[in-house]
């Protein structure tokens, strides 16, 4: 299964956030509809190399994206992507996975 | 005629006793009830008292299931008017403080024994990285984000943007909490670090490597409060005032702003002083970015000159700042770790730190941090102590 990312939008107030929360952190709204958000902007990224009891194989790429909209999440990313580079964010699985947005 | 059930003295809450065991690489045989009855014995005999003196218990661990409190009070043999237990990691021994602080003012409970402790190897420690929360587990594990090192690996590569810092800068956090547990012979991690070393040590997340990640390690501490009466004067350690803030930006800031920022002015005014008047200062480390983001949300430092601030206050020690060596070289065990640094405020306001003793040390601060609810640690607590009389 794979789309957009399902961020939550507040039915009230128009707040978007990710992930879902119970009320709404704006105006305490209970009610919200699913958006899928396909395109963002890496703000960092990093490369997950080890992990508590020894080097992780294969290392995994993930960071920080900011989505159209504002709501920051954290993603997978594909390999060498950089801060600044904009990308399309696809939901595979339950996993955030940005790619190179084509330009 | 009345019945009178609780007739209790109440009075100014102090820090009346502390203990730690000593942290080992391993659990080494030691299960976490064991470590935190060993940390329970010491901190009662550093006070002066028995088991059967105490009337209230609380503890934080990630490793005490399926027990709870009242298990490890039923294993411990206590009689209890008072009782709670605190999942909140890094924020949970400051957490339990506050309660047990008003619980001793009120009357509620006289003498109150707070233990904090984890045995963990690191097969728990992954288990517990993935299933931290509902957001780890639905939405950062399967990535596999792998814990909080990569989300810190993130804050920390933003901090750096924003401030035009480069790696030296953390390092110094690192070496300067190094230097002083080469002077604190509980410290897990004591071998002497240049600044070679800390650039060359194995990457973890770009740009973290080992030497800036925690090592988990296992042990206990604990700590008991008291009415001041009931406490040697001596010994006493003031509690002067507290300060919490707890999910202050709900996970939509940046992480390079504690909840600090927003308490630190009323915890100062609490306390009748400010940070200049700090002779020793417990900052909660699971990196050495919070120690910074942290310091400055205190006004210890300020956001402009964080690289001058790293090597002249913490480096040349104007500033004494997690002098057991911290977490990042002390180790962290598990829960324990957000109360290693009041261990420390305590033993260094008694005089009883030994080669590391910062000289006439009469005020300290001492903060908590943690438990990430998404992207950084959504608590944030501090407390100010001070020599009794």
């Amino acid at each position: 299964m794979s789309g957009g990312l399902p961020i939550s939008v507040c039915l009230a107030c128009g707040h978007a956030v990710f992930p879902h929360r119970l009320l709404c952190p704006r105006c305490g709204g209970a009610e919200s509809r699913n958006e899928e958000v396909d395109s963002g902007v890496v703000e960092e990224a990093t490369v997950l190399e080890r992990v508590p009891g020894g080097p992780l194989s294969p290392p995994v790429p993930l960071g920080s994206v900011r989505l159209e909209g504002g709501v920051v999440v954290v993603a997978r990313l594909e390999a060498g992507m950089e801060p600044g580079h904009p990308v399309r964010l696809e939901y595979r699985d339950g996993v955030p996975v940005a790619h190179q947005a084509p330009r | 005629m009345d019945t009178v059930y609780f007739h209790f003295v109440s009075g100014r809450p102090v820090l009346a006793g502390a203990a730690e065991t000593p942290y080992t690489r391993g659990p080494q045989g030691e299960s976490t009830p064991s470590l935190l009855a060993h940390a329970a014995r010491g901190a009662l005999a550093d006070a002066g008292l028995t088991p059967a003196d105490v009337d209230g218990l609380g503890v934080a661990s990630f490793s005490l299931a399926p027990d709870h409190a009242i298990d490890l009070a039923w294993r411990l043999g206590l009689r209890l008017s008072w009782l709670m237990e605190d999942p909140h990691g890094g924020a949970s021994a400051l957490n339990m403080l506050h309660h047990a602080w008003r619980a001793i003012e009120a009357g509620d409970a006289e003498a109150i024994l707070l233990l904090a402790g984890d045995a963990l190897s690191p097969v728990d420690f992954r288990r517990l990285a993935d299933e931290y929360n509902s957001a780890t587990r639905d939405h950062l594990a399967p990535i596999p984000a792998g814990g909080p090192n990569a989300l810190f690996a993130l804050l920390t590569s933003r901090h750096m943007r924003e401030h035009g810092l480069s790696r030296e800068t953390y390092g110094r956090v690192v070496l300067a909490q190094r230097s002083w547990a080469a002077l604190n012979p509980a410290a897990v991690y004591r071998e002497p670090l240049t600044m070679a070393d800390y650039l060359a040590a194995p990457i973890v997340a770009d740009p973290l490597t080992l030497l800036d990640c925690v090592p988990i390690v296992a042990g206990a501490d604990a700590v008991v409060v008291t009415a001041a009466e009931r406490a040697a004067r001596r010994r006493a350690v003031e509690i002067v005032a507290f300060a919490a803030a707890h999910n202050h930006d709900q996970q939509e800031g940046d992480g390079l702003r504690t909840g600090l920022a927003e308490t630190a002015s009323r915890l100062w005014e609490a306390a009748g002083h400010g940070p200049e008047e700090v002779d020793v200062a417990g900052i909660y480390d699971d990196y050495p970015v919070m120690v910074l983001v942290q310091l400055s949300d205190l006004g210890f430092a300020s956001d402009g000159e964080l690289e001058r601030f790293a090597h002249e206050q913490l480096e040349g020690r104007r500033l004494a700042v997690n002098t057991s060596g911290g977490q990042l070289s002390a180790g962290q065990a598990g829960a324990a770790g957000g109360m290693h640094g009041l261990v420390e405020a305590v033993r260094q306001l008694r005089g009883e730190a030994g080669e590391r003793q910062v000289k006439g040390a009469r005020r300290a601060v001492v903060t908590g941090y943690g438990m990430i609810a998404y992207r950084y640690g959504a608590c944030s607590n501090a407390v100010v102590l001070r020599t009794a009389g």
